[in-house]
């Protein structure tokens, strides 16, 4: 299994607006904000598409103690930070779907199920989901998300693994279509403008 | 963990499902209880040391165990289960013997010890011989006192006391293999946390070996309150969580089903299941 194969956690909470997923995993592999990522759901039958917005970790009363303590040896050290995986928490936000048909930009059917892997997807991926750019609507009225800034790490990471050659006429495109969303909103329109500006 | 070499420990963990008739049975056919898991458990835990101590045969090591060294469990099943606890007490047996072999050091750790046997002894050593019977042991007049407390007031932070031999009956299989237990008592923190350590004859009458239980079990202990650190993660390892129960379950019924077979939780569970959530107020 390729570091790009291996889970980036598992599903935890779910509905059809999107999912909570939990990982145990070393810092460097930790999924970062903006990514997108997909879970089965319907029995294998689809995968949710999802774009994470949210990172928490978990309390931890171990950590406190040893924060506390003067006495902490370098190997108890090394321990806490690289096995004990601190619990990491994401929230993703349902932006389409996979099925049989291919990618679909809307809420999905079904939420995934809960216990299902959640994996990256890989740049081929991303570069044929968002060929279409009508996630961005979905996102917009989105309460309690950081939905100006999402949608910023979205269009970047979609032009991010496109060529070179192809990049400055996706963001062009996608600044577009954000244009027409937000066209009666003009501080928040130039304010994502400025974040997706290459 | 290689005290000094600054690098995360080795975690190894040897998860069992036991599920065979044989491993539910005792040796008369009826369902084994609590007592004969805790044995088995406590020869797979010695097992798995010694196993890792064979890896290292050659090297300093100490193997530590959250519990004593003898098996309690044989006090309470040995008379209805005489095969099956000799079975399991010659395993963990030879588990020590290969420890040994290894050349390192294993000690049990027990945390907030209630024995009394050093005031035990104290008692016996007021008695003159001819007057030393059951009626006057039992007259002993620091019966409500524990060993815990004579030494949080005999030693300083770091220091242990002198190695006693454990006086149980238990001990005489332990004493006829060559790993009879002794046990001294030891200052673990500042704090004035009093543990009580358990190590076999060959650790005991080793300087070199007893001195290396010593020092290990000080390192361990500043920084987790004067518990040792190996032991808390071992601890948080080994639990078996509601999440892994129902991960277990969830896989056991996905297989039923996959054979068509319904399995059926209990209405009792159930009926636990729609209330185990419910908010409790509080006044």
């Amino acid at each position: 299994m390729t570091a790009d194969d291996r889970p980036i956690g598992r599903v935890t909470r779910c509905s059809t607006r999107g999912f909570v997923g939990a990982v145990r995993l070393p810092e460097p592999e930790w999924p970062v904000f903006g990514t997108f990522c997909r879970a089965e759901a319907q029995q294998g039958r689809s995968q949710v598409i999802g774009l994470i917005y949210d990172l928490s970790i978990e309390d931890d009363e171990l950590a406190r103690q040893l924060a506390a303590s003067e006495a902490i040896r370098p190997e108890q050290l090394a321990d806490g930070q690289v096995n004990r995986q601190v619990p990491v928490e994401y929230r993703a936000l349902a932006v389409g779907y996979l099925n049989g048909g291919g990618f679909t930009q809307s809420l999905p059917p079904q939420p995934p199920l809960t216990l299902a892997p959640v994996h990256r997807l890989s740049d081929e991926q991303v570069r044929t989901f968002t060929e279409r750019l009508d996630f961005l609507p979905l996102m917009l009225n989105v309460p309690e998300i950081p939905v100006d800034d999402l949608m910023a790490a979205a269009i970047r990471s979609a032009a991010a693994v496109r060529p070179e050659s192809e990049r400055r006429g996706y963001l062009v495109r996608a600044a577009a279509e954000v244009a027409r969303l937000l066209g009666r909103d003009l501080t928040r329109l130039e304010s994502l403008l400025r974040a997706v500006r290459p | 963990m290689e005290i000094g070499s600054g690098l995360p420990p080795q975690i190894r963990t040897r998860p069992q499902i036991f599920y065979l008739p044989e491993d539910l049975h005792d040796q008369d056919g009826h369902p084994i209880g609590n007592a004969m898991v805790n044995g088995r458990r406590d020869a797979e835990e010695m097992c798995a040391l010694a196993d890792w101590a064979e890896a290292y045969a050659g090297r300093p090591f100490v193997a530590l165990l959250d519990n004593g060294l003898l098996l309690w469990f044989a006090l309470q099943v040995r008379e209805q289960n005489q095969k099956d606890v000799d079975r399991i007490l010659q395993a963990y047996l030879g588990h020590l013997d290969r420890l040994k072999a290894g050349g390192g050091c294993v000690a049990g750790f027990i945390d907030r010890p209630r024995s009394a046997d050093v005031l035990a002894l104290a008692h016996l050593a007021t008695l003159p011989p001819e007057k030393v019977n059951d009626q006057a042991l039992r007259a002993n007049p620091y019966r409500a006192l524990t060993d815990r407390a004579l030494f949080s007031e005999l030693l300083e932070p770091g220091q242990r006391s002198a190695c006693f031999i454990d006086s149980s009956p238990l001990n005489r299989d332990f004493h006829a293999k060559g790993h009879e237990v002794r046990f001294f008592y030891l200052m673990t923190d500042a704090r004035r946390t009093i543990a009580r350590v358990e190590v076999p004859a060959w650790v005991a009458e080793d300087e070199t070996r007893l001195g290396r239980v010593h020092a290990a079990i000080l390192d361990q202990c500043p920084a987790t309150g004067g518990f040792p650190y190996v032991l808390v993660r071992a601890h948080e390892l080994a639990v078996v969580t509601q999440q892994d129960r129902d991960q277990l379950e969830a896989m056991i019924q996905r297989r039923l089903l996959e054979s068509n077979l319904a399995g059926q939780v209990s209405q009792k569970a159930t009926t636990k299941r729609w209330t185990r959530s419910r908010r409790r107020h509080r006044l």
